[in-house]
């Protein structure tokens, strides 16, 4: 197996995928990796990831330290969680902590700054100008004495953004001092069919993140994309020297959408789930998803907001809505 | 954000150099690589001033900072729209142009590919 979609058309390599070096950087790169590259490593211009053909490759390389995942060490946590963990949106910050029953919540990282960080103008997303972290965001009555996990998935713009900026603004200080129960790495993107140079720069800058916020006394969670199988490898390698890093997250926001990305979804669980002894949380994942996985069912944790935005549309919370909400979901297990 | 086989259109980034290291440390420092982010941004939207109402979607191009849709010219860049353009152009960057409508005014709108 080398792609994680089975009925995968992409198994031909294509002209890009020849013309692909990252497998120059084995170990950290499999030379199967770029079978299945389908966009030029040439002259992208750096639009959305970096190549292997970068002219300035050394400067990137130097930036997380070498592409080997090997050189972060992480403790990770061990938490003993609920099958469904509630994700607060930000509209719902003013509501009453008695209406969640979950001791423990997680809050996304787009809400945690004092306005919307992005702006959609012309069917394309910006940073704000005036980005700005909420540093007593958990000072809402929403989060009145819970745990809260601060699960840093968002969109590109946002978290490129972030990391370049990240010592100019102190992120991981800020971050650190505002009191989460834990902090998920973010979900740097791989996409497949780009090359795997910028999925394995995106997996290690991942891991200096989380390295950074150790040193500063956070609990880490990391945050595991994969899209090829000696990806996965790498990782259940990477857990393996990480002992006691017991619980990690997916984000299936995007991947749940199509068959292929819920295909590329389940493979890697099922992979990490038999290979490893992790517990997974799934920020936004499905029963098409959950349904495959059945088997590992005590090892999988569901984040999701879905539940709210259902209450925003309707306009009608109440605690007696949410609590018949609660109810059902038990009923249906830990899909909202 | 994400995994998987596509990426959404309106989640489009430039990958800036890493800050020039200054120290130990991976945390980035002081450097002086610049934000391609704001120098090229994703879109730019100008407004167009044609005889007729062009239909929505239409395909623009730019001749120097004259705006044309087929020999008529419909609006023009401003000097740090140009500055911009012409800049982002030299750094390998291509911005297709579309017609939209808002508000009762018609704009040109440059995307970034």
């Amino acid at each position: 197996m080398g792609s994680l979609h089975d009925n995968d058309e992409t198994h031909t390599k294509s002209l890009f995928s020849l013309l692909c070096e990252s497998g120059e950087f084995f170990p950290y790169i499999h030379t199967d990796e770029a079978s299945v590259v389908k966009s030029s490593c040439q002259e992208n211009g750096r639009r959305n990831i970096i190549t292997c053909k970068d002219k300035n490759l050394n400067e990137f390389l130097l930036e997380v330290n070498s592409l080997d995942m090997n050189t972060v060490h992480l403790n990770g946590v061990d938490i003993l969680l609920g099958e469904y963990i509630p994700v607060i949106p930000r509209k719902f910050f003013k509501s009453s902590a008695t209406f969640i029953p979950q001791k423990i919540v997680a809050i996304s990282l787009s809400d945690i700054f004092v306005s919307p960080p992005l702006n959609l103008k012309d069917k394309k997303y910006h940073v704000s100008p005036t980005l700005k972290i909420n540093r007593k965001v958990l000072y809402n009555p929403v989060f009145k004495n819970k745990k809260v996990i601060l699960l840093s998935d968002a969109r590109d713009v946002l978290l490129e953004h972030l990391w370049w900026n990240r010592k100019k603004i102190k992120l991981f200080d800020i971050l650190a001092r505002i009191g989460f129960y834990a902090v998920s790495t973010p979900n740097f993107s791989l996409f497949k069919g780009e090359c795997p140079m910028g999925h394995a720069w995106n997996i290690k800058k991942g891991l200096i993140y989380g390295e950074e916020l150790e040193k500063r006394g956070v609990m880490v969670i990391p945050h595991i994309y994969a899209v090829h199988v000696k990806q996965l490898e790498r990782w259940c390698d990477w857990l393996k020297r990480n002992p006691s890093v017991k619980t990690v997250a997916m984000n299936c926001q995007l991947q749940r959408k199509s068959i292929v990305g819920r295909d590329i979804a389940v493979n890697a669980l099922k992979h990490i789930l038999a290979n490893t002894d992790v517990s997974i949380i799934l920020n936004g994942s499905d029963k098409r998803i959950l349904s495959q996985l059945e088997k590992f069912k005590t090892r999988l944790y569901t984040a999701s907001s879905g539940a709210f935005k259902n209450l925003e549309i309707k306009k009608q919370m109440s605690p007696f809505l949410y609590k018949s909400w609660i109810e059902n979901t038990r009923k249906v297990s830990a899909t909202p | 954000m994400g995994s998987g086989t596509s990426r959404k259109s309106n989640d489009s980034v430039i990958i800036n150099r890493p800050k020039i290291q200054r120290g130990s440390g991976t945390g980035g420092g002081q450097g002086h690589n610049r934000d391609m982010n704001s120098i090229c941004p994703p879109t730019l939207k100008v407004r167009l001033n044609p005889k007729k109402p062009l239909p929505e979607g239409s395909h623009l191009t730019l001749e120097k900072e004259n705006i044309v849709f087929f020999d008529q010219k419909v609006g023009l860049l401003t000097k740090a729209q140009l500055t911009t353009l012409t800049r982002c152009i030299a750094e390998g960057f291509r911005y297709s142009g579309k017609v939209v409508n808002e508000k009762g005014n018609q704009y040109g709108v440059f995307t970034r590919q």
